[in-house]
């Protein structure tokens, strides 16, 4: 069964997890490219570590889809990948702590192009050079804070606030008290504050 | 008139304070207080810099890598009834137990009156046997110490109820509590089951 990308890509979720149901490999890609770059942004937060969040990514993904048959239509099919993708991270970190941040590339990147490669990309395309300084001093300022939070705190302010994640949907996907997915976030956007002011105060 | 807020911001008031539905007296109060304007900015800085944050994507192939991995269109594994296969030393054994049982019901046919004959014998003895392992069991309780007391309670009828339902009462709430320890806690499944 052949699908046209284009109507693939005008459709729900729910719409693209019926035809994969029915064994459209294109109904599968257009999931994986609705969401990789998403999860993969989530578990690079969360494990500092590009490698292993590509890995992780791709055991999410390989999870997901291979159990695409018994998905629950009645619940949001982006609740369910970034619920595993955050399990996996999660249970990543706690088999080993990471405390290591990486901003400048991965620890096993041992060539130039390897170091390009898998460091973060930060700026966005179309800036002036100084907006791109800028941004990325910025950008890394809130990084390396982000990365001083503890992982929980991390997942659910990155939902919240990077992913735009309501609290409600954040507490079935962590399995949390909505109060404590709030009291998280609250605690997570104070420590930043926090962090944050006194990057500006040395500045 | 708008009543004065006793408290400083908190984080329900920030979450108003970015969705634009702060209530009157914190609005108020924050006109006011250096404090919380403070901190209503600082907060409103660390959004903002979290919604510019870029959003990073794996390496080139990745969809292909995951693809390589999936089975596409593969249905939900439905667990299917597996049937012992017929091998030899089965076979065998099977054969053996029904040939058993065939001259077992052959023999009994046949030889009927013998079999009563065994049966009667051996239901006497076991009888016997009860019998006097019951007479033996009353006569060791009415030896003991403590037997003519509890005789006496069990012969006042009000006594014997009370002890009677006070035995229920502790048996029941046994086993409520050991129900309540052995039920494993049901927790909410909220997704599809991965």
């Amino acid at each position: 069964m052949a699908i046209r990308p284009g109507t693939l890509r005008e459709q729900t979720d729910q719409e693209v997890v019926s035809l994969a149901k029915e064994g459209s490999e294109e109904a599968y890609r257009e999931l994986i490219r609705r969401y990789e770059r998403p999860v993969f942004s989530l578990v690079f937060r969360m494990v500092r570590n590009r490698e292993q969040a590509e890995d992780l990514s791709q055991e999410t993904f390989i999870k997901v889809l291979n159990a695409v048959q018994s998905y629950r239509p009645e619940y949001k099919f982006s609740s369910w990948v970034f619920k595993i993708a955050n399990n996996a991270a999660i249970d990543f970190l706690r088999k080993r702590e990471l405390d290591t941040l990486s901003l400048d590339g991965s620890p096993h990147a041992d060539t130039p192009e390897l170091i390009e490669a898998t460091a973060l990309q930060i700026s966005e395309r179309g800036e002036t050079q100084l907006d791109e300084v800028a941004n990325r001093e910025l950008g890394a300022t809130i990084e390396v804070a982000i990365a001083q939070l503890r992982p929980e705190y991390r997942s659910c302010i990155l939902l919240r606030h990077v992913d735009g994640r309501s609290y409600e949907e954040i507490a079935e996907m962590l399995n949390l008290p909505l109060g404590t997915v709030k009291t998280y976030i609250h605690r997570a956007r104070n420590e930043l504050r926090i962090l944050l002011k006194d990057v500006r105060d040395e500045a | 008139m708008t009543p004065w807020p006793t408290h400083h911001f908190t984080a329900d008031d920030l979450d108003a304070f970015h969705t634009e539905a702060l209530s009157n007296e914190m609005q108020l109060h924050l006109e006011t207080c250096e404090d919380c304007r403070r901190l209503v900015v600082l907060d409103r800085q660390v959004l903002a810099m979290m919604n510019r944050l870029s959003s990073f994507g794996p390496r080139d192939g990745f969809a292909d890598r995951v693809m390589a991995r999936v089975t596409v269109g593969s249905p939900a594994p439905v667990p299917v009834l597996s049937y012992p296969r017929f091998t030899r030393p089965r076979i065998a054994a099977l054969s053996a137990l029904a040939a058993g049982m065939v001259t077992s019901i052959a023999w009994s046919t046949v030889n009927r009156a013998v079999l009563e004959g065994w049966l009667d014998r051996t239901s006497a003895t076991l009888w016997n046997l009860g019998a006097s392992l019951w007479q033996q069991g009353l006569l060791l309780l009415a030896a003991q110490p403590w037997y003519d007391s509890i005789r006496s309670v069990s012969g006042e009828p009000v006594r014997l109820a009370l002890i009677a339902a006070g035995t229920i009462g502790l048996y029941a709430t046994g086993l409520v509590a050991l129900r309540r320890l052995v039920t494993p806690s049901a927790g909410s499944v909220s997704n599809a089951r991965a």
